[in-house]
C-alpha cells in the first residue's frame, strides 16, 4: 500500500513535469507565476483534505466504516443519474442558447459552467455518501 | 406477481443482545446499511448475506425469506 501510494505520487510528479515542460513549449510566453500559484494552490488543497482525513480518523473512537457496499451502489446510482442530467441539462442550453441567437460562448463562461458542475458532483457525492 | 426479499436480522440482532454499533464494527459496513436491511429498504449482497448468517450461526433461510407483496 505505502508502495502504491510512492507510484502516485511520483507518477502525479512525473506528469506534471510533462505537461508544464510541453505548455512551456507550446506556448512561449507562460505565465510561470500564476502557473506556479495554480500547482502549488491545488498541492496545498489536496494536502487540506488529506490532513482533515487523516484528523478525523485520528479522533474516531470506533472502527465503523465510512463507506461500503450500498455506499458505492448509492454514489454510482448519482453518478448515472447526474450523467443524464449534465447532458441533457447541457443540451437544452445549447439549444436555448441558439433559439436566444447566441452564435459564441466565451470560454470563461464555459470553465465557469465547468466549475458549478463539478462543485455540485462534489457536494452531490458528499450528500449519497452520507445516505 | 411481485416477490419481496425479507429478513429477520433485526429480531435476531435484538435476541442475540448486539447493538448496530457493534454489528457494523463486526462486518465492517455502516449503521445506515444495517438499518436500512433491517427495514427491507436494501438487499444485502450475497457476500454480506454470506457474511451475516456466518456471524450470527444460523441458515440462509433463517434469515432471509421471499414473501409475496
Amino acid at each position: 500500500m505505502k508502495r502504491l501510494q510512492i507510484i502516485i505520487v511520483c507518477t502525479l510528479i512525473f506528469s506534471m513535469s510533462i505537461g508544464f515542460y510541453l505548455g512551456s513549449m507550446m506556448v512561449p510566453d507562460l505565465p510561470v507565476g500564476t502557473m506556479s500559484a495554480g500547482i502549488i494552490g491545488s498541492v496545498v488543497g489536496v494536502g487540506i483534505v488529506l490532513g482533515t482525513i487523516k484528523f478525523r480518523e485520528s479522533r474516531k473512537k470506533h472502527n465503523i466504516p465510512d463507506i461500503d457496499e450500498r455506499t458505492w451502489i448509492n454514489i454510482k446510482n448519482f453518478y448515472a443519474t447526474s450523467l443524464y442530467i449534465v447532458l441533457f441539462g447541457s443540451m437544452l442550453i445549447v439549444c436555448l442558447l441558439i433559439a436566444l441567437g447566441t452564435e459564441t460562448i466565451e470560454l470563461g463562461a464555459l470553465s465557469i459552467y465547468l466549475l458549478i458542475l463539478f462543485f455540485l458532483l462534489v457536494i452531490g457525492t458528499l450528500v449519497v455518501r452520507r445516505q | 406477481m411481485d416477490l419481496k426479499v425479507k429478513n429477520r436480522i433485526k429480531e435476531i440482532r435484538l435476541a442475540k443482545g448486539i447493538s448496530q454499533i457493534q454489528m457494523a464494527e463486526d462486518l465492517q459496513i455502516t449503521r445506515q446499511t444495517i438499518n436500512a436491511v433491517e427495514n427491507h429498504k436494501y438487499n444485502p449482497s450475497l457476500e454480506l448475506a454470506l457474511k451475516l448468517i456466518k456471524y450470527f450461526d444460523i441458515t440462509l433461510d433463517e434469515i432471509f425469506t421471499l414473501e409475496e407483496e
